[in-house]
């Protein structure tokens, strides 16, 4: 085994190397950024059109694991003169936690977040901008965000081209130390295409860049120290400790077929890599169907995810590092999740409503880990590889007006 | 990257040369149907999103992220 110095050196120039990379990479952002600008300036331009004037209503429910966490959420969007439409957003999480990391090193505990979002899009000639603002909030967690981003269809509307920019600030506090308080500071830029390909397949591209800086670890959550000897039932814990540094990069490509059959097809694939030595990859496959006289749409998919571990992430370290994680969230996994919906249009041009719709939706999740290991001593999987399932579901009503 | 940013800027030059659309606006019928939506119901995608970025050390790039089909 390598000396922990040259292990640590080894890291900090990936890192490096890592880091180099992606300021490349924003580089290129920003001349793509610039150049689209120019590029709307010289080109014929085409109308653009407002997000349409619709509420949803929904009750949300996610069980597996050990965590329940359920509650409602509202949007409500409106347009004006037809230039300025105004969105308000609501949404609420009720956590009920006796999950695999909190039962064995805590108690059970009750939460609840809740979350407010407005914001405004604006239509002048043919470009669409939008701002908007973000507070979330919880007993040890609070984070506000705003955002800015430009889209603009050029090429006779057979193209879109999207760009934004968000900055987060989290104020993070302990319940059980009222004198802890960091903060972290968060930028995301992001780029987006969509290209219409034929009168019935279109194709989008995305691109996001993550920057964060501050406190990124959970101050609850330990790492386990064995001296060596990873079956030990008594292993010493001590603080978490990561990086004050993150900087992450994904990009997606999704395409969507309609078939004559009154019914689409879709594929959607997503890498993403970061500074912490995670490289992950999905994959997603639909299938839309429209059933009886197009009231009813029925949609499916499967979705594969797969991802490897941080540098620093350990299920049991021998001695202390300068960096330690055990969050089963940056170790290596795979989930697989199956999911459908049913959808039923109803109320059309009734009175001011122009249509609403019923639905339901269910999708079953499994989450299968390779190196994070179950401590829960009188579990017969105790010292096995952790592996759970999840059902979400999500219920709601839409009314567009 | 590279590769995407290549993409990108192709399809910026096109438009910026008056190529005409090889999809005129009243071929895109289909294209406007709610079922070819790449984001049909935002809350719905956000909520889903949210479900897969808290368990998951990815993030950026996800569901109901672009859209727009020119079918307005």
């Amino acid at each position: 085994m390598a000396p922990e110095s040259a292990k640590a050196e080894v890291v900090v120039a990936t890192n490096t190397m890592i880091r180099l990379k992606q300021l490349f990479s924003l580089f290129v952002s920003a001349c793509l950024i610039t150049a689209s600008t120019l590029s709307f300036l010289v080109s014929e331009s085409y109308a653009a059109v407002l997000p349409e004037d619709r509420t949803d209503l929904m009750v949300h429910n996610y069980e597996g694991g050990g965590l329940t966490v359920n509650g409602p959420a509202l949007l409500v969007r409106k347009s004006f003169a037809d230039t300025v439409s105004v969105r308000v957003n609501y949404y609420v999480d009720n956590i009920t936690s006796a999950s695999i990391d909190v039962v064995t090193t805590a108690s059970k505990y009750n939460e609840f977040r809740e979350e407010f979002s407005t914001g405004v899009d604006y239509l002048y000639e043919s470009t669409l901008f939008n701002a908007g603002f973000t507070k979330s909030d919880e007993n040890d967690y609070n984070a506000s965000t705003f955002n800015f981003g430009v889209a603009q269809e050029v090429f006779g509307g057979l193209t879109t081209v999207s760009m934004g920019y968000a900055h987060g600030q989290d104020i993070i506090t302990m319940v059980t130390d009222l004198t802890f308080e960091e903060d972290v500071a968060r930028d995301q830029f992001t780029l987006g295409i969509s290209q219409v390909l034929t009168k019935s397949f279109i194709l989008s591209g995305s691109y996001e860049a993550i920057s964060d800086q501050g406190f990124l670890n959970n101050p609850y959550r330990s790492a386990r120290i064995d001296g060596g000897n990873p079956l030990t039932i008594n292993s010493a814990t001590v603080p978490e400790v990561y990086p004050e540094t993150r900087r992450s990069q994904a990009v997606s490509v999704t395409g969507k077929q309609y078939l004559p059959i009154k019914g689409t097809i879709s594929g959607s694939v997503r890498y993403f890599t970061d500074t912490w030595g995670i490289t992950a990859q999905n994959i997603e496959l639909g299938y839309s169907q429209y059933l009886g006289s197009q009231s009813w749409i029925i949609d499916t998919h499967v979705r594969f995810y797969n991802q490897g571990k941080a540098t620093f992430y350990e299920d049991s370290f021998v001695s202390p590092q300068r960096y330690m994680a055990r969050d089963k969230e940056l170790s290596k996994f795979k989930s697989y999740g199956v999911g459908a919906s049913v959808s039923y249009k109803f109320l059309e041009d009734w009175y001011f409503l122009d249509k609403s719709s019923a639905n339901l939706s269910v999708e079953y999740l499994q989450f299968d880990y390779d190196n994070f290991t179950d401590l829960r001593v009188n579990e017969s999987t105790y010292l096995k590889p952790y592996s759970f399932n999840a059902v979400v579901i999500e219920a709601f009503l839409s009314l567009w007006y | 990257m590279a590769r995407l940013s290549l993409i990108i800027i192709s399809f910026i030059f096109l438009s910026a040369c008056g190529i005409e659309p090889w999809v005129k606006p009243y071929e895109r019928e289909i294209l406007a149907d709610p079922i070819m939506s790449l984001s049909r119901d935002p809350v719905a995608d956000n909520y889903r999103q949210h479900v897969y970025d808290t368990r998951e050390g990815a993030r950026g790039a996800g569901i109901s992220q672009g859209g727009g089909c020119g079918c307005n």
